[in-house]
């Protein structure tokens, strides 16, 4: 735990203010957002959120409102940025989500980092940077998957697909399902050559050059070798950031392909069940929303990290100094000032209470006579 | 460690013995009916022993690393996990079931009875049907009996028991079988174990 004059940060908040020192370094600026938005943007990218459930209400002026299911979205619709002027910024905020299993809502608290402009490789190397390093001020103990979805969509693109089977053949791949993808390539007719290329690709992850070089054997189009050699680029620019040790390639990760294309990535923190990081380049999301920038970004889930274990203190307090009505408010101080000076943490009372650990009870008058 | 999740019952015993033949032998698993968790002797690995629908569950959150699960109950649940390897075992078919002779009234809303309300409902709603589920958790069978639904949507292994119950299958749609599937950190940080898992198994298939 970090230690801030006294105060015992979770995880999750020292790793927020580290984290604000390290993008305002890189000239990041914070950004709060409003907690509302037009009920309307989620009913229409219901796919860009998987799922359509958003916390909906009527304003006192009539408009139909949600609680913000996501923070992208609002930022895709409310950017200024242009291609000449950019604009880097990040967040920390609260969304409000569906919980499948307990079908309630849920409060997710999110930090994030978007940058939105002319993005060029550079552009997406500092971010993927920004990703390591967040990851690496939580734990020494993680991974950060990189992939370039053209790899996949180019693929799958030379094979004609109907909408269907293109989505299917989607979602095989990133459950790494080659069983899957061997039966359901022959069902809908796909030659044999072409499922032997798509079988290999849930086993295309690992070291940056090594998986590279195994992908460059199922190249079948020019698309297809640029989306391998932009990946090799950034990986070069993450190496000068001094970022490569915990990163690997796994081209198995596809996103939503409306919305996002091109480099998009992923954080894992040992001991935590599912990813505590994803990002990725959305152009395809500032274009349908008619604006011709690129844009880069990722979001760290907080409430995901809060769950790593930490040390509990045994005690709650070092001093419970239990006073009575005859001490006066100045004997009681005193004693209070010299243990704090003593740098211990004192709690006075004058009762015990209930559920405190304290590590040692003092009344008044030792106080006074020990101090 | 590497923890697998295996389900209790007829399928788990299945597995088991494939799990031994690749070398993955816990010698506490032959007197099981208690213990949810046993260890190997070398402590490298350790079973536990859930309710089959669980296994999932507990796979997706992390407790378990890689766990075996059938196609019926990921169809249903849509867990986040990799699904690494069809051990083809414990097949069986999805199926719509109806009494003997049923016709479809399409005029009239499906009554379906099942205990896979969401494959039920993806089923249906592909054909473009209007369905009104009711959700039951064992024999049902008796949903076109008592005729509190129309038809059943349930797995169906050799079609006896539809039968002794004067229903016959209408539409089979899925293949179900046992598949391997591993959490999606546990199989980025333990990736050389569960990697040589898949071969073993994949091996002993082949022979």
């Amino acid at each position: 735990m970090m230690d801030i004059s006294g105060v015992k940060l979770r995880p999750a908040e020292a790793a927020t203010l580290r984290l604000r020192g390290i993008y305002e370094k890189f000239g990041y600026r914070k950004f709060r957002m409003g907690r509302f938005e037009e009920y309307s943007l989620y009913a229409a990218n219901a796919d860009f959120l998987k799922g359509d459930k958003v916390i909906s209400f009527t304003d006192l002026d009539g408009r139909l409102l949600a609680m913000k299911p996501d923070v992208t979205l609002s930022i895709i619709k409310n950017s200024k940025a242009t291609m000449e002027n950019g604009e880097k910024f990040y967040y920390i905020e609260n969304v409000y989500r569906e919980d499948k299993e307990s079908n309630n809502f849920r409060e997710v608290s999110q930090m994030g980092l978007e940058s939105i402009g002319n993005v060029d490789d550079y552009g997406v190397t500092e971010v993927l940077a920004l990703a390591a390093r967040s990851l690496a001020e939580i734990s020494d103990n993680y991974i950060l998957e990189i992939s370039n979805m053209e790899f996949v969509t180019e693929l799958l693109g030379s094979m004609n697909l109907g909408y269907e089977d293109y989505v299917h053949m989607l979602t095989l791949i990133r459950q790494k399902n080659a069983p899957g993808i061997y039966k359901v390539g022959s069902q809908i007719g796909l030659k044999d050559s072409q499922i032997d290329v798509l079988k290999e690709i849930p086993t295309l992850y690992g070291s940056v050059d090594e998986t590279i070089k195994r992908a460059r054997k199922l190249v079948v189009n020019t698309p297809m070798a640029d989306a391998l050699d932009s990946l090799r680029d950034v990986c070069g620019g993450l190496a000068a950031f001094g970022m490569t040790e915990k990163v690997q390639i796994d081209l198995s990760i596809v996103n939503d392909i409306d919305y996002y294309n091109g480099i998009i990535f992923r954080g894992f923190i040992e001991g935590l069940p599912s990813n505590v990081l994803s990002g990725g380049q959305y152009d395809r999301a500032m274009k349908i929303f008619g604006r011709k920038v690129g844009a880069v970004g990722f979001a760290l889930y907080l409430d995901e990290i809060s769950r790593m274990e930490t040390h509990k203190d045994e005690y709650d307090i070092d001093v419970l100094l239990l006073y009575e009505e005859s001490d006066s408010p100045g004997d009681i101080a005193a004693v209070v000032t010299k243990l704090r000076e003593q740098g211990l943490s004192v709690r006075a009372e004058n009762n015990i209470p209930g559920e405190l650990k304290y590590r040692k009870l003092m009344k008044v008058k030792e106080g006074e006579d020990n101090a | 460690m590497l923890s697998i999740a295996l389900p209790k019952g007829r399928l788990g015993d299945k597995v088991y013995k494939m799990m031994t033949s690749a070398g993955y032998e816990c010698p506490d698993y032959a007197d099981n009916d208690r213990k949810l968790i046993v260890e190997s002797a070398d402590g490298t690995m350790r079973y536990l022993l859930v309710k089959p629908s669980d296994v999932a569950v507990y796979v997706e959150h992390g407790v378990a690393d890689v766990g075996i699960v059938g196609k019926d109950i990921l169809m249903e649940d849509e867990p986040d996990v990799y699904e690494l390897l069809d051990l083809g075992i414990g097949k069986c078919r999805m199926c719509v079931a109806a009494p003997v002779g049923y016709e479809d009234d399409q005029e009239r809303t499906l009554r379906v009875a099942t205990k896979y309300v969401n494959v039920a409902k993806k089923h249906f709603m592909e054909k473009n049907r209007d369905i009104e589920i009711i959700k039951l958790n064992g024999s049902i069978e008796l949903g076109p009996i008592l005729d509190l639904t129309d038809v059943i949507v349930d797995i169906v292994e050799t079609g006896t028991t539809i039968k002794e119950n004067n229903l016959e299958i209408s539409e089979a749609f899925k293949d179900i079988s046992a598949r391997l599937i591993a959490n999606k950190a546990g199989f980025k940080f333990k990736n050389e174990a569960i990697t040589e898992m898949v071969n073993r198994l994949k091996e002993g298939m082949e022979e």
